[in-house]
């Protein structure tokens, strides 16, 4: 039997509070936001301010050390500052995403009191034009204009993050120039692969998310223009470390052998979990196919039960033989979103590793 | 001669009344078996808003939520890690000047 790498046993270090699934923009892509006519239809509620400041102590006291406060958009809620002023005083390394349009001076103030040590603010273009087509609302550059203005004057770490979909392809360019024209100040997290939703939400990843072909397309001419960027530029060409140490042989990573003993081969459900606006507990923020429910049961129960109720990973002889696997970045959520089945074949990552095979012949 | 001077200097900081004191915006705990400080409030850019204290450090942090004199935590470390007087003050000292280069701790 396997021994479990003591520092890897499975405990809840990482933690994510869905304050709401409600959001002001309605993002195509979305694979969260619910509208008060499903919110109906699921009979489901919102959990009150009281019940996540009980439950962020609770999850202090279970040991999670990091905790992310995101939705939907966490600051539509009235009650956002009461519920963040007093998350941010605990003691957790903490994390909050915003879409940036509804900042007001009052938020500023608690921002300011307990800055988050982390701040993700997401960009979907560089023209109220995009966020129309992108988020139904041209309105929303604006109004992530002025909330970002005056974001940056915390002094947390920034991270700006974006989406890419059909509609905001055309200002893919235009987007990271914009976010690198903060220099060092801020970090640029982009990403380009958009799931089905596998939880209830009203977006449609079907209708916008890039076609495989052009997902690996633009994936591959990004990271030739960044290696082209480092290799040209003497001064980034050192931080690629061209001398003969990198070129040597190095031990497996001990991470490796550590995804081992996770049940779906990464942190989900073994040091990370989400728990979601409605209140339910998953392994991680994709995957609605189980859950348990700490509102009801308590954290410590919630979490001892989660991985009991995971479904088992068996991975498909199809996959298993698969001659394009090494570019296949599926996991057990992205199965479950796209086929609703852990265990699923997702035809459009099968695709989307084909189309990288082709590009890099 | 610097070195000598400096030796002084650390001696008239233990010998004295000065005490030293965390300042609020720290938050101990421990997390996976291990001892973490953690910057809450407007310190959150300080070391990239948390440290892994060692088994000393933890002691002294611990100590430091209440006001202390140099010779009450060198004193502590004495008992705790069995060492000599002068090198759980010379400790201290070198800990104390690491959180007074981030402005974490108020001196009376």
């Amino acid at each position: 039997m396997k021994q479990t790498p003591e520092h890897v046993k499975r405990m809840p270090i990482s933690g994510t509070f869905e304050l709401t699934g409600r959001c002001n923009l309605n993002c195509e892509m979305c694979y969260v936001h619910v509208d008060q006519q499903r919110i109906q239809k699921l009979g489901y509620r919102e959990r009150t301010a009281d019940e996540w400041i009980s439950m962020a102590q609770q999850i202090f006291d279970a040991g999670t050390f990091r905790l992310l406060l995101t939705g939907g958009e966490p600051m539509l809620r009235p009650d956002f500052c009461q519920i963040y002023e007093a998350i941010g005083k605990m003691g957790f390394y903490t994390t909050l995403y915003t879409n940036g349009t509804l900042v007001t001076p009052k938020m500023m103030d608690t921002l300011r009191k307990y800055p988050p040590h982390t701040l993700g603010i997401t960009i979907y273009g560089v023209s109220p034009d995009t966020y129309k087509k992108v988020c139904g609302n041209p309105d929303g550059y604006h109004m992530m204009m002025s909330g970002l203005k005056m974001l940056l004057t915390l002094p947390s770490h920034i991270e700006l993050r974006t989406t890419i979909v059909k509609d905001n392809l055309d200002e893919a360019d235009k987007i990271e120039k914009f976010i690198k024209s903060f220099g060092n100040r801020v970090t640029f997290n982009i990403n380009q692969t958009v799931f089905q939703s596998g939880r209830d939400s009203i977006g449609d990843a079907a209708k916008c998310r890039l076609s495989p072909q052009q997902n690996a397309a633009f994936y591959c001419n990004r990271y030739c223009r960044m290696v082209d960027e480092y290799v040209q530029n003497p001064e980034k060409r050192t931080e690629l470390r061209l001398n003969q140490e990198a070129h040597e042989p190095k031990e497996p990573a001990p991470q490796e052998a550590v995804m081992d003993h996770m049940p779906y081969g990464c942190h989900a459900g073994y040091q990370e979990y989400t728990i979601t606006w409605d209140g339910r507990m998953l392994p991680c923020t994709l995957f609605g196919g189980c859950f348990t429910e700490p509102f009801a049961e308590g954290f410590e129960q919630a979490w001892t039960r989660l991985e009991t109720v995971m479904p088992k990973l068996l991975l498909p002889e199809q996959c298993r033989q698969c001659s394009v696997q090494q570019f296949c970045g599926v996991c057990a959520a992205s199965r479950y979103c796209e086929t609703g089945d852990v265990n699923g074949i997702p035809e459009y990552f099968c695709q989307l590793a084909e189309a990288y095979t082709k590009l890099l012949k | 001669m610097i070195y000598e001077v400096e030796q002084e200097m650390k001696k008239k900081i233990c010998t004295s009344m000065k005490t030293f004191q965390l300042k609020e915006g720290y938050i101990q705990r421990k997390v996976a078996d291990t001892e973490v400080l953690i910057s809450v409030g407007g310190n959150v850019a300080n070391f990239n808003g948390y440290i892994e204290l060692n088994s000393s450090a933890a002691l002294l942090i611990n100590l430091l939520k209440v006001s202390r004199t140099c010779e009450e935590l060198a004193h502590a470390l004495e008992e705790t890690f069995s060492i000599s007087h002068s090198r759980a003050e010379e400790d201290v000292l070198d800990f104390l000047k690491i959180l007074q280069a981030h402005d974490m701790v108020v001196v009376d």
